[in-house]
């Protein structure tokens, strides 16, 4: 596993870092094996498919199996992607059920419209996040990503996805996209107080709005919200810039964070941000 | 690879409109290329995926393999276990192991190792 404190996304694409080493030893790993499993099952959980019917299912970073085998243990059958051949080549060992396919999620899901009745994926979508080579850009990666995952999924049909997210920008980053895609939904949030149990599930609905389900968490009578929702609705643009003078301070600040949440690249904000510059600006 | 992935499975490569259905190519110079495997037969799921499916797609793909289904069906055959079992046969237990998948508009090749198609852009 990684280092304490380096996420392995800094260290280069996932296809590098899960070698044959490391596919065997995540393979045998029995914590990682549990952990991998309750959260599949907390994934299918959160995708609410009708009871006691077989769906035919994505997993995306299926890996070497650990969630799919979940998935056919509750008598789903499932197609799964992943970019890594070793991690793929355990999962042909364990003699899994659903039928694998070697791809970069990031190019795009290669079937035809309406084809799967939901998706889920562990631990893999934040592997978008970073650029590996000069010509990857993570949100148009992200975008490509959202889009046919949509298009694939039957309408009204969800996905979850379990994330290790970076950064609350990052979040931002990959919500964005999401929504132009068309996605509506948020986030819904595990353990939120605890550093080892918090688990970000990413709730997507490819069709009319629903509830979001409450995070799980050990103190039952929390009042803090655990849960975000964001819609396709927009906000009228003299709404969100109503009272602000035009080229002050606050006006500087809410432009930029308009450039965040595009996924476009913003100087961090400072004491100088929008400071009043001598004249010969 | 099933039947079944293969009937959904699309080309996706940059400006290709309709590269559907992906053409199978097997490796005659493999000495085990396709594998017939047991699976559970779940009649609920078969009739399901059968009004999904593009059967013309399936009747022809199925056919490739030696396998002859109906040419088309109505409503009474889905209450047929005889020809639910012929699908169930042709989508889950025929395994396309070494190969390459060709879309019909492009002409890129997919290959196929060891039961999992390459699906990487730029192969």
């Amino acid at each position: 596993m990684a280092s304490r404190g380096r996420r392995p996304e800094h260290g280069g694409p996932p296809e590098l870092f899960y070698d044959e080493n490391e596919a065997r030893k995540y393979v045998r790993n029995s914590r990682m094996i549990d952990i991998q499993t309750r959260m599949a099952g907390r994934a299918l959980e959160l995708l609410y498919l009708p009871e006691n019917k077989p769906c035919y299912l994505l997993d995306i970073g299926c890996g070497t199996g650990l969630s799919g085998s979940y998935l056919s243990d509750e008598g789903h059958y499932w197609v799964g992607l992943d970019i890594s051949p070793a991690m793929l080549d355990e999962a042909v060992d364990r003699e899994i059920e659903g039928d694998l396919l070697l791809g970069d999620m990031g190019q795009g899901i290669p079937f035809k419209p309406g084809t799967f009745d939901g998706c889920i994926s562990i631990s893999a979508v934040q592997w978008l996040c970073n650029a590996n080579k000069k010509s990857e850009n993570p949100a148009k990666r992200l975008y490509c990503f959202f889009a046919s995952l949509f298009s694939v999924l039957v309408r009204g049909s969800r996905a979850v996805l379990q994330l290790y997210p970076e950064s609350s920008e990052q979040l931002e980053l990959i919500t964005t996209q999401a929504t132009k895609a068309g996605f509506s939904g948020g986030m819904v949030v595990d353990y939120p107080n605890s550093a080892k149990a918090k688990k970000f599930y990413l709730c997507l609905f490819s069709g009319p709005s629903t509830f979001i389900p409450e995070g799980l968490s050990e103190n039952q009578d929390e009042d803090e919200p655990r849960e975000s929702v964001f819609t396709n609705k927009r906000v009228p643009f003299r709404m969100s810039r109503r009272g602000m003078v035009r080229k002050s301070r606050a006006w500087v600040l809410e432009k930029k964070e308009q450039y965040r949440r595009q996924g476009r690249e913003v100087r961090p904000d400072t004491q100088y941000t929008g400071r009043k510059r001598k004249p010969r600006f | 690879m099933r039947l079944l992935t293969h009937n959904f499975l699309k080309c996706n490569e940059e400006n290709c409109t309709g590269g559907y259905p992906l053409q199978i190519k097997l490796d005659d110079t493999s000495s085990e290329n396709v594998k017939i495997l047991e699976q559970d037969f779940n009649k609920e799921f078969v009739k399901n995926v059968l009004s999904k499916v593009d059967y013309d797609v399936l009747y022809n793909t199925a056919k490739q393999f030696g396998i002859s289904l109906l040419f088309s069906y109505t409503s009474q055959h889905l209450e047929d276990e005889g020809f639910l079992n012929s699908i169930h046969h042709a989508l889950f237990k025929i395994h396309i192991m070494e190969g390459s998948l060709i879309c019909p508009q492009c002409h890129v090749s997919f290959p196929i190792k060891d039961g999992i198609p390459n699906m990487l852009k730029g192969n």
